[in-house]
């Protein structure tokens, strides 16, 4: 294959493309849904295909095909540089790369365990017995298990001479319990909603999670739900737990600091950001508790690789330091005109669509608290646990997140109350600055989210949320009425 | 495009490669062009053209669901090879499955001529229209996109459906500093694709929106736009109208469904017939999709019923089934909004007091129970008063119980546009509402 692709650059080149790149993937996705002990679904599917991407003097045009013949493959080049050419005549601007050396490299996500290579069987039978075990509580109407296993093979070349080979693995899985009763449904989910958890490690990742132990509390935790009060509208001291962080920074820093966003690429789709170019260095993001890195170098990271899609290599910046912005997510045309290097953030999530900024694993750096400690410094207040629910402006700067359930701290304990329907909201800055405690690195966790949403064609990327539990002062709860 | 006889060649292979295994099949192929601009400028211009087969076999009651996108005789060899290994692994339904009743039907083509071979060079005419008409008083974001879709649903017992549609569609904020106006469009060619008008508004709205001011957070009458109507019944759709959760009673149609959720004029349809509408004419499981009423004169009638589901719950399937992987959830994917009969200017100008809504951002569910829904206002949110539009808004947060927003319906435009979502495009009016819950603003 390899060959054939950098015949097919060769080709572009001497049509006249300034630079071009092509990356001929193979994705293999197994995935499994078991309701209440019955295997419902079962699916296996291979998706294999080219993406080219060529800039014709300042113009890019990108084609892809799942068509593996070398006419269909010339074919598809021929269309990437007739786009870019189309693009060209409209540019008004120069194009600039930043830097970025020739590798010839290869990438194999840490797995352990093959998931490919354990048995359905064992899959199956995991699944089924911790739906079993929720279904034994007579309040759950609905107990169900997911399992999702890919392997994605990537080859990419560009004109610059660089030859990547990258083998990642994605292993996720997670367990939810729907329980009703005359005041209604509520939903639980570990260890995190919407399909569990999710990491480049193999099965040994599944292993860890220890869903069957797990399974009687979150049956036991939404039947008690349905009939727990809510919290009445009000400003509390809150700790929001790691899984409920995640989507916190993902949405609340994550996706402003993308560079592009910030240019405008974004603006008529998912919005731009408040993070707009004269803050980099100036605003106080949060309180100097507040440290944020993208880091795609993290063992197992949902948001990790070798290389991204640009050819780049995986590295560590930061984003937020002691509470000021210090940096951009970025690829390298956007870091170009930065006078930067790129950070490595181009990201495609197939073969079909050309790499746009996207996230990598975004983490909210560890503390020095212990959880008890930091419950231990609330008066009256709540820990949020679990996604249910979110929400932010097209600035990212007004957000509302909604979570599964609110554990109730008094006099610095947790009292035993639960309340359902939680809700918080706040503006981005003002909320990262009331943050005045995180937990320590034992409590670390890298959460996976596989579904971030970006880009026009859509595109659905995995990446990766580093958190502890942190502790926030006066936040708004209860606000969705 | 490869065309029914390709299509029905594949299924000749498929009888001849699967003999002994029940099976439903489902080809997508698509070839899909989108030019994307910001700040005025191109800046991404992508095409892609795939093609998957998914197949879902079926032995001893047990099922399993294997997609590939090589589509020659080693690829449906692989394919089968992997389902009969699967079959071995699964485990029995506790239903009765049944593969769905054979369906015939023509071949449905609705692709127009002009799409068939289309150019980036089209797509770049359209976004030079849109430069043309913002002049240089905004800049302009957003994208142009046309797109050629196959469809083909076959099963071993006889099941052989060919359709095909095309449609394009753009979308465009045309920014004036920080202010913007937005608007979308969506049609079965770029000769129908109504642009000027549109883009007209875009730029009238972002020169409208300079100077926002404040107001607080509370319950205001509004006027809502053809789009920011279409996400909130968009939500709706995805939330109660699935005849699976109904049964299981965790979906607010186990308490809304067969009463009285608003006024009269409120009509709300999936109806792939509908002219302003993409033809969804089959579902996957090859099930005829017909005009059925979610809203009927204000009444919740009714919710529908994917394969699984009607199996499990001894149900009428409704056409609605679009995931071979997920046999039980339903959506309506042809969303129609029905028209009312007062004209968008006197909703307007009969409004003394209230805000005026062109479009929600990121709307998302706060409680799946009462179908609380969230989300912003932005490109276009203004002062009403006295029947005018007389400032802009800044950005507002809202939190709506969806069935006490239907009560608050007033009037409904006679109106109705046919907006692009991220899925198949949305036919809404104008509405307006009163008690309009916002709870907070971005300062």
């Amino acid at each position: 294959m390899q060959e054939k692709l950098e015949r097919l650059l060769s080709f572009l080149t001497s049509k006249g493309a300034r630079y071009a790149d092509v990356r001929y993937e193979e994705h293999t996705r197994q995935e499994l849904f078991v309701e209440n002990g019955v295997l419902k679904s079962f699916t296996h599917s291979v998706d294999v295909g080219t993406g080219i991407r060529v800039l014709y003097e300042n113009g890019w045009g990108f084609a892809a095909t799942d068509e593996r013949g070398d006419a269909a493959l010339e074919r598809t080049a021929l269309k990437a540089l007739e786009i870019a050419m189309a693009s060209n005549k409209r540019s008004n601007k120069e194009v600039q790369l930043s830097l970025e050396p020739a590798h010839k490299a290869a990438f194999k996500s840490w797995v352990m365990k093959d998931p490919f290579l354990i048995s359905d069987d064992e899959k199956i039978d995991l699944l089924k017995a911790a739906t079993l075990k929720m279904k034994e509580n007579s309040r759950v109407v609905r107990a169900t298990g997911s399992m999702s296993f890919r392997r994605i093979d990537k080859l990419f070349l560009s004109t610059e001479g660089s030859v990547i080979n990258q083998e990642i693995y994605i292993t996720g899985a997670g367990i939810e319990a729907d329980a009703l009763g005359e005041a209604g449904f509520q939903r639980r989910s570990y260890p995190a909603s919407f399909g569990g958890d999710h990491a480049t490690r193999g099965w040994e990742f599944i292993e860890e999670m220890k869903l069957l132990e797990h399974a009687p509390k979150v049956a036991e935790e939404a039947a008690m739900l349905v009939d727990a009060p809510e919290i009445e509208p009000g400003e509390y001291d809150v700790i929001i737990s790691g899984n409920q962080l995640a989507l916190q920074i993902h949405e609340s820093c994550g996706h402003p600091s993308e560079l592009d966003r910030v240019m405008g690429s974004e603006l008529s789709f998912a919005g731009g950001s408040f993070l707009t170019l004269d803050k980099l260095g100036k605003l106080k993001y949060g309180s100097e508790h507040v440290n944020i890195t993208a880091d795609a170098t993290i063992i197992g990271g949902l948001g990790s690789f070798g290389f991204d899609d640009e050819g780049v290599k995986a590295q560590k910046s930061y984003i937020v330091r002691n509470g000021l912005f210090v940096g951009y997510l970025m690829d390298r045309q956007t870091a170009a005109e930065l006078g930067l290097r790129s950070n490595g953030a181009a990201r495609a999530d197939s073969w079909s669509h050309p790499p746009i900024i996207r996230m990598t694993n975004i983490n909210l750096l560890p503390g020095n608290y212990t959880l008890e400690e930091l419950i231990a410094g609330v008066d009256y207040g709540f820990l949020l646990d679990t996604n249910k629910s979110w929400s932010i402006d097209d600035l990212r700067l007004n957000f509302q997140f909604a979570t599964e359930i609110a554990y109730e701290i008094k006099g610095g304990k947790l009292t035993g109350k639960i309340f359902k329907n939680p809700v918080y909201h706040d503006i981005t800055p003002n909320f990262w600055n009331k943050c005045d405690g995180i937990a320590n690195e034992s409590y670390w966790h890298v959460w996976g989210v596989p579904n971030c949403g970006k880009g026009q064609p859509m595109q659905v990327m995995h990446v990766g949320h580093g958190t502890s539990p942190a502790r926030f002062r006066k936040v708004k709860v209860g606000v969705k009425r | 495009m490869r065309g029914e006889a390709f299509y029905r060649n594949l299924f000749r292979l498929m009888n001849e490669h699967f003999i002994g295994l029940k099976f439903l099949a489902v080809v997508w192929e698509q070839d899909q062009a989108l030019t994307r601009f910001a700040n005025s400028r191109i800046h991404q211009n992508v095409a892609e053209r795939k093609a998957s087969l998914s197949v879902l076999a079926t032995k001893d009651n047990k099922i399993a669901l294997a997609t590939s996108n090589d589509l020659t005789v080693p690829g449906l060899k692989a394919l089968r090879e992997r389902l009969e290994t699967m079959l071995r692994f699964a485990t029995p339904l506790d239903y009765e499955f049944r593969l769905p009743e054979v369906s015939m039907g023509y071949p449905v083509e609705n692709v127009a001529e002009s799409l068939k071979k289309v150019f980036a060079e089209q797509r770049a005419i359209i976004f030079d229209r849109m430069l043309k008409i913002a002049a240089n008083d905004v800049l302009l974001f957003g994208y142009v996109s046309d797109n050629v879709t196959e469809n083909v649903v076959m099963s071993s017992n006889g099941t052989f459906l060919y359709q095909s549609f095309g449609g394009v569609s753009f979308n465009v904020v045309a920014m004036n500093e920080s202010a913007s106006g937005y608007a979308s469009g969506v049609a079965k060619s770029y000769e129908e694709l109504s642009v000027d008008e549109k883009v007209e508004r875009a730029v009238r709205f972002a020169k409208m929106s300079r100077n926002p001011v404040e107001i607080d957070p509370g319950s205001y009458t509004v006027v809502l736009g053809p789009e920011a109507v279409s996400d909130l019944f968009m939500y709706f759709g995805w939330l109660c109208t699935n005849g699976y959760t109904h049964e299981l009673k965790i979906s607010p149609s186990a308490k809304y469904l067969g009463t009285k959720i608003g006024p009269n004029e409120l009509n709300v349809y999936d109806d792939p017939t509908h002219p302003m509408q993409l033809p969804f004419v089959y579902d996957l499981c090859g099930k005829k999709r017909e005009k059925t009423a979610i809203i009927e004169n204000g009444v919740f009638k009714n919710v529908f019923y994917a394969h699984g589901a009607a199996l499990r719950f001894n149900k009428k399937p409704t056409g609605h089934t679009f995931s071979l992987d997920d046999l039980d959830s339903a959506v309506p994917v042809n969303l129609v909004v029905d028209a009312g009969t007062m004209p968008v200017e006197e909703m307007i100008k009969g409004t003394k007091s209230g805000i005026y809504v062109n479009r929600f951002h990121y709307m998302n569910i706060v409680d799946p129970q009462e179908a609380i829904f969230t989300g912003m206002t932005r490109d276009g949110t203004f002062i009403i008063e006295n029947g005018q539009l007389t400032k802009a808004l800044k950005n507002m947060r809202f939190n709506v119980k969806f069935f006490e927003f239907t009560q608050n319906i007033e009037a409904i435009s006679k109106e109705v546009e046919s907006v692009a979502s991220e899925y198949f495009p949305q036919v809404a009016p104008y509405m307006k509402v009163q008690s309009f819950n916002f709870t907070s603003k971005t300062a």
